[in-house]
This record gives structure tokens, sequence and C-alpha cells, in this order.
């Protein structure tokens, strides 16, 4: 890592703890021993290249994945300990999310709803709330497949919503979407960030995450390279105040894997075991 | 290049190759039959096609289909080819040709196999039976196509009346197969299917005068409408539909797949809705297995199928020739709950395999969903098989208790088992058509205890105590069956990583 991501870490004030985080797919590492932290109220953006480990790291916190090695707290609870009861406060909107087309909206939002138990009662006042808040009225008995992309995208985020999330995890969430449908999701996240929501952010939209997000955690080869705001990672990568994140991302990610290559260890054994093999 | 896209897959699993390959001589079945026979029209086969309405079946399949559904191209067809300066009418022969070679020379090529081999073997009659199944099938694919066409650009309406008028004179001589012995010669010349039957019953003479004009008819009929249609510029109104790939192994066209067959079903599917569920999780469940089975259309399938296996039970009684009606009947009854299992599980992975990412981060109640599926299924096929029994023990005067306690034990751990397949496949992200094939071998197998039992009451002139031991060995094997496959269900849901 390139800085201390737990710098400023203050246990009271996070909603989630991530601490030396690893996950392998069939040997194949996907995390090394990755690291973050997010605040109440407040937007951590996730930024890599692809494979990375994003979306594994989202994934793990969901409960989707399991890890190898490592500790999760979701608002306090520790995911190992409590497995599905940390659930209830987190609310999820997966890349390029898949809902079922034979359902109209407000049969799947009844349906989450459902699932997640919560009272009938408050159940059907939550999506006619959120039907009004997300303008889908007119769609309401429309069967999922008639639905536009963004459409689709807006019912997906209203039903992260149906219990009021602590946390909401937003894997690539804008993609495909017109820019109307981005400004209308943008101004929902911010009014939930102000009512106490965190978000966790994964995005390849560099700028997006530059303007929206309060801090950034730079994400290379499943490790957390660095965190902080823009300035914070100006100030890391000794850049200008007029340095993009995209400009300090790619720098960033060239110097963790330079220092990568020069400290790594493994690879020193690495290569003494393939030289004595070549022997 | 359409043939190429759809069979291209075959290169990638040796598994498809062979399956392939044993589907395509499995017709060389049929040759010592025919040798059996004196190459008459009393032989065995032709009695067959003579008395009862198999010939009807796929002509009637594409008649109706293309009342229910448009001219269709692919979608890089109409990005690359209908971009390119190419006319309606070549893409119509294309299509066609496609069609063609589908239906005659893939679907039937274990029959085309055997018709090689019988001219081979100078077997006349049965020459000219393959001929005329051919000449049927072609007849119907060519009208199919015509109709889907001569829709968009004539009324909707009149086309309409005029399929159904072609689908009912295709038809006209079921009704009397249905009541009489012999088939009455008019419903005959007015069906090209009939034609063929009576050119079948007599193939030589002034008796076949008359068949051979209607037939002759039905092909310059079906040209006339084809040459029609080709000269109709189509290509602004075609639908674009995912590829259907025999063997492709993979799902990137699932939703487009899906959006499709929801917006055809879905006009005939019954308003049943989610939005008022039960109070209880597995009711729930079930009742949006339900909603999800109705809105795709599989009930239809299901009931089709249904239909189709009962429909032997119409003919039987009233023909020469002589089935064993028991024996036929404990085929069908037994069928449903070893096969629509395994329909129905593969039906869960294509329909909702996509969505278990929704139950897996809401938490949802493992045992209880994992409960649902198993009593979905039941709840599906089970009255099914309660009317086939019925229809059975009515056709045949005897009523099995036998039968009826191993067709509910077979239900019950069948269904267990198609509820682990299920969840099994979407964990291991095997869509293969050889983890199918093999699924459904694992499901015979697994029936086998419970089969055998059944059969050796049924011919064994057992005491009581014997049967009593049988019985009781088939309840607890299909009960230890159910818990185990139910159970390791809800395991591998608790450990699934999406």
């Amino acid at each position: 890592m390139l800085n201390n991501i737990f710098e400023k870490y203050d246990p009271t004030f996070a909603t989630l703890y991530v601490y030396n985080l690893w996950k392998a797919y069939d040997g194949v590492p996907a995390l090394n021993g990755l690291s973050l932290y997010m605040n109440k109220g407040e937007v951590l953006g996730l930024i890599g290249p692809n494979g990375s480990g994003k979306t594994t790291t989202i994934k793990i916190i969901l409960g989707l994945v399991k890890k190898d090695q490592g500790t999760v707290n979701v608002v306090g609870y520790d995911i190992d300990k409590e497995v599905s009861k940390y659930k209830s406060y987190l609310g999820y909107v997966p890349e390029a999310a898949t809902i079922p087309e034979y359902l109209n909206s407000y049969e799947f939002l009844y349906y989450v709803g459902r699932i997640r138990n919560i009272p009938e009662d408050v159940l059907r006042k939550r999506i006619d709330e959120l039907f009004s808040k997300f303008n889908l009225f007119e769609k309401k008995k429309s069967l999922i497949t008639s639905l536009s992309k963004g459409m689709k995208q807006k019912l997906v985020f209203s039903s992260t919503l149906l219990e009021d999330p602590k946390i909401l995890l937003l894997d690539e969430p804008f993609i495909g979407i017109d820019p109307e449908g981005q400004f209308e999701l943008k101004s929902i996240i911010k009014e939930l960030v102000e009512s106490g929501c965190s978000v966790l952010l994964s995005t390849h939209l560099l700028d997006l995450a530059e303007r929206f997000c309060d801090r950034v955690a730079i994400i290379s080869r499943g490790k957390n390279v660095a965190t902080g705001n823009l300035q914070e990672l100006r100030d890391l990568a000794h850049a200008g105040k007029d340095t993009t994140l995209e400009q300090l991302f790619l720098s960033l990610t060239k110097e963790s894997i330079v220092q990568e290559n020069t400290e790594s260890p493994s690879k020193q054994k690495k290569s003494f075991l393939s030289r004595l093999r070549r022997l | 290049m359409r043939l190429v896209a759809s069979f291209g897959s075959f290169r990638r699993s040796k598994a498809a190759l062979l399956l392939f390959l044993l589907y395509s001589l499995s017709g060389l079945g049929i040759i010592p039959l025919i040798l059996s026979g004196n190459g008459s029209s009393k032989d065995i086969l032709v009695q067959i096609v003579l008395q009862y309405p198999v010939l009807y079946l796929l002509p009637v399949l594409f008649l109706f289909y293309s009342l229910i559904s448009q001219i269709s191209v692919i979608d890089y067809e109409r990005d690359f080819i209908f971009s390119a300066p190419i006319n309606a009418r070549q893409f119509f022969v294309a299509k066609t040709l496609y069609d063609l070679t589908l239906i005659l020379f893939i679907l039937c090529l274990p029959f085309f196999i055997s018709f090689i081999v019988i001219i081979l073997l100078l077997k006349v009659l049965y020459i000219l039976f393959f001929m005329l199944i051919f000449i049927i099938l072609g007849i119907s694919v060519v009208l199919e196509n015509s109709f889907k066409v001569l829709i968009i650009f004539y009324n909707r309406s009149l086309v309409r009346v005029l399929v159904t008028a072609v689908l009912i004179a295709f038809c006209a001589p079921i009704p009397f197969l249905l009541i009489y012995h012999s088939v009455p010669y008019v419903a005959n010349l007015i069906s090209p299917v009939g034609s063929a039957q009576e050119l079948l019953a007599n193939p030589v003479g002034i008796l076949a005068v008359a068949p051979v004009i209607s037939v002759c008819f039905w092909i310059i009929f079906s040209l006339f409408l084809w040459q029609k249609a080709s000269s109709l510029n189509f290509i602004p109104y075609a639908q674009v539909i995912p590829l259907r790939a025999a063997f492709d192994t993979s799902f990137r066209y699932q939703v487009q797949q899906q959006q499709n067959l929801l917006k055809q079903m879905n006009r005939f599917s019954i308003p049943v809705s989610l939005e008022q569920a039960p109070k209880s999780t597995v009711l729930f469940h079930v009742k949006e297995s339900l909603v999800r089975t109705l809105r795709f259309g599989d009930l239809y399938g299901l009931l089709l199928t249904f239909i189709f296996l009962n429909l032997p039970y119409l003919f039987i009684t009233s023909k020469a020739l002589e089935f064993q009606s028991i024996q036929m009947n404990s085929f069908v009854i037994l069928f449903i709950p070893i096969f629509f299992p395994i329909i129905l599980a593969q039906l869960w992975i294509t329909e909702f395999g996509d969505y278990f990412w929704i139950l897996k981060t809401f938490s949802c109640k493992v045992k209880s969903y994992v409960f649902s599926v198993f009593l979905w299924q039941l709840l599906l096929y089970l009255p099914m098989l309660a009317i086939a029994l019925i229809i059975g023990s009515l056709w045949t005067g005897y009523l099995s208790i036998g039968l009826i306690l191993s067709s509910v034990l077979l239900s019950l751990s069948n269904s267990a088992l198609g509820t682990f397949y299920g969840i099994w496949t979407v964990k291991r992200k095997l869509f293969t058509p050889y983890v199918y094939m093999m699924g459904m071998l694992f499901f015979v197998l697994i029936s086998l205890p419970i089969l055998i039992p059944s059969f050796i009451v049924q011919i064994l002139n057992l005491s009581d105590l014997y049967i009593l031991i049988l019985t009781l060995f088939s309840i607890v094997y299909a009960i230890i069956v159910t818990v185990f496959f139910l159970y390791s269900a809800t395991k591998i849901f608790s450990e699934m990583e999406l």
C-alpha cells in the first residue's frame, strides 16, 4: 500500500470495516490483503482496473462469496458471526442486474420485500412511496420485460430502499443509463447520504468518482493501493492541484505495480525456484 | 451461414457429437421392422401411419405457429445482411432452404438415413412412404414461411382465416380416425396428409389417381403462395429474435429469449398476480413459481405433452393392432413422474437461474425456498398424473393400487431430485445439453428401485408377504431419497457462491 489507509480511521464512526481480505479462485488470487473502511454518511468510490477485485470485495461483504481470510464488519456486525442479520442494513445494486422479467414492477418490489420479511402493511406503503419517488407509477403494472434499461435500474434501486439501508453497495450503477436517469439516481443517492446512509460506489467512470465521491479507494491486483479524498491522493502522488483523478489513478496504480515487483519476496523466491528447475 | 451459426456449437463438445451420431443412427432401428414385413400396406409401420395421426403432428404445429408468430431474423442478419444490397427474395429463398434443411435433413436425419438404406434395399412402398413424409413436411414449412410474410401485407384477419382453413383441411381425416376403423375417401382427399395415407393404402391402380392429384394440388398451392410471399419486401417488418443454436453452451441470448417468450405467451397466460400472496413463505414462493410458469407458457407445454401422451388411449381399443393396454397405461402413468420433474427442473434453471442473486442477497429462508420448489413441481404435475390414472383405469377397466403407489413415490423422490438437480446445475454453471441428457439418465436410474419392485409385483404371482416387503422397500427408499436430495439442495444453496 502506498499510504496507511487506516490513518484517519475512527471505529465509532465507521459503518464498514474491511481488513486484510484474501480471496483466490482456483488458486488465482483475486484479493491480496485488501483493507478499507467507510464512514457514516460518506460516499466511498472503489476504483480500479478490470479484475482488480472490486466486485469480489462487494460480494464478500454481501455474503455472496466466501472469503479465504480477513475481517469484515458491517454496522458493527462481524459477517462471520452474524451470517444474515447484517444484510438488513445493506442495499445492493449489482452490475448489469438481472431481475425477473416475468414479474411486473409492483410484484418485483413486493417479492423482494417478502424475502426480506418486511411486514405486509409496511411493505405496501413503502412500495407506493418508492414508486412516487422514482416516478414509476405509470409502470406499476407493466412487466419488467417491457421496461427500458433506465427504468429497470430505477426499479433495482427502489428494491434496495425498501428497508432504509445503512449502507448502499453500488456496482457500476450508471452504466447504460441516460444522463437524465443518471441525474435522478445521483440526486436520490445524495439525499440518502444526507440522511446518514453510506455508499460504496464501484465505478470505472473516474470523472464521476471525482465529482461524486467524498473519498476514493484505488484498488489494483486485489490490494488497496491508496485511499483518500482528491487532495490527499494528490499529496500522496506529489502531484499538482490540477491533477485529475484519472491521472492520479494511472500514476498510483503504476507505482504500486513497480513497488510490488521490486518488494515481493514471493516473486523473488519464485524466480529462484524457477531457475533451480531449469538446471 | 445460419446453419453454421445454429450448429457450429457441435464442435465444442465431443459429447454433443456423440449424441448427434447416436440420434442419426437411431432411425436404423426401424429397418428390421421394415424387413420383417412383406412390403405391403398391411405391414405394421404402414398400419401405424394409416391408423394413427402421427403424420399430422408436425404440419399442424408449423401451421399453428404461423398463426402466432412473425417472419423472424437473427440480430446479426439484420445488422449485416439487411444493410447489404440484397433483396428480400434472396433472403426468403435462403430462409426457406434453411428451414427445409433443418426439418428434413437434421430433425428427420434418422429417417433420412433409413430412407437411403430403404432405397438400396429397393422396398418400393417404403420409398413412397418416406417420400410422402418429406413432401408433407416440405409443404408445411413452405406454407408456414409464406403465411408469415403474407400476413404482413394483406388483411390480417383474412390471412388468418386462410391459415385456419388450411389447418382444418390438413386435419380433416382426424375425426374419422378417432371414430371409424376405415378412413373415408373424401376427407382424405381434402388433406395432403390424408392423401398420403390413401396412397400408402392403395399405391397402384385407379384409386391412386385422386390422392396423387390432391398431393400435387397442395404442392402447387404452397409454391404459389411462396412465390407471392417472396416478391414482397418484408425486411422492414421482420422480427428480430435471438439465435437458438443447438448445443450452444453460452447463455448470452437468454434474456432476449425470455423476453421473446414472455411477449408471445403472456397473451395466453391466466391472470394470476403475485401482488396478493399467502402469508406463508413457502406458499409465497410456490405462488411466485406458478406465476412464472404461467407467464412463460410452460404450463401449456406440459399440458400439450400430457395430451399427446394420452392420445393413444383414444385409438387403442378401436384398432386392429393389439397393444397391451395395461402396459401402455403403465408407461404413460410412469412417464409423468419420471420425466416431468426434470423438464420442470430445466425450466427452473433457464427461467430463474439468473435471479438467484436476489435470494442470496436478501437472505431468503433457504429451507422454505427449497421446499417451495419441491412443492411447485408436485403441484404442477400431480393433477395430470391423477387424470392419467383415471383415464387409464376407465379405458383398461383395471385399477392398480401398486401403480398408484409407485407413481406417488416416484413423484416425491423425483421432485426432490429435480430440486437438487436445478440448484446443483446453477451452482456448477453446467448449462450444457450433455448435463441435461445425463440428468435424464440419472432420473431413470434413481427411479429403478421403485419401478422394478412394481413390475415384479405386476408380472409375477407373488405371495402377500413378498408384496408387502417389496412395497415397504419402495416406500422407505422413496422417503430416504426425498429427504436426502432436499437436504442436499438446502446445503448447496446455503454454500453457493455467486
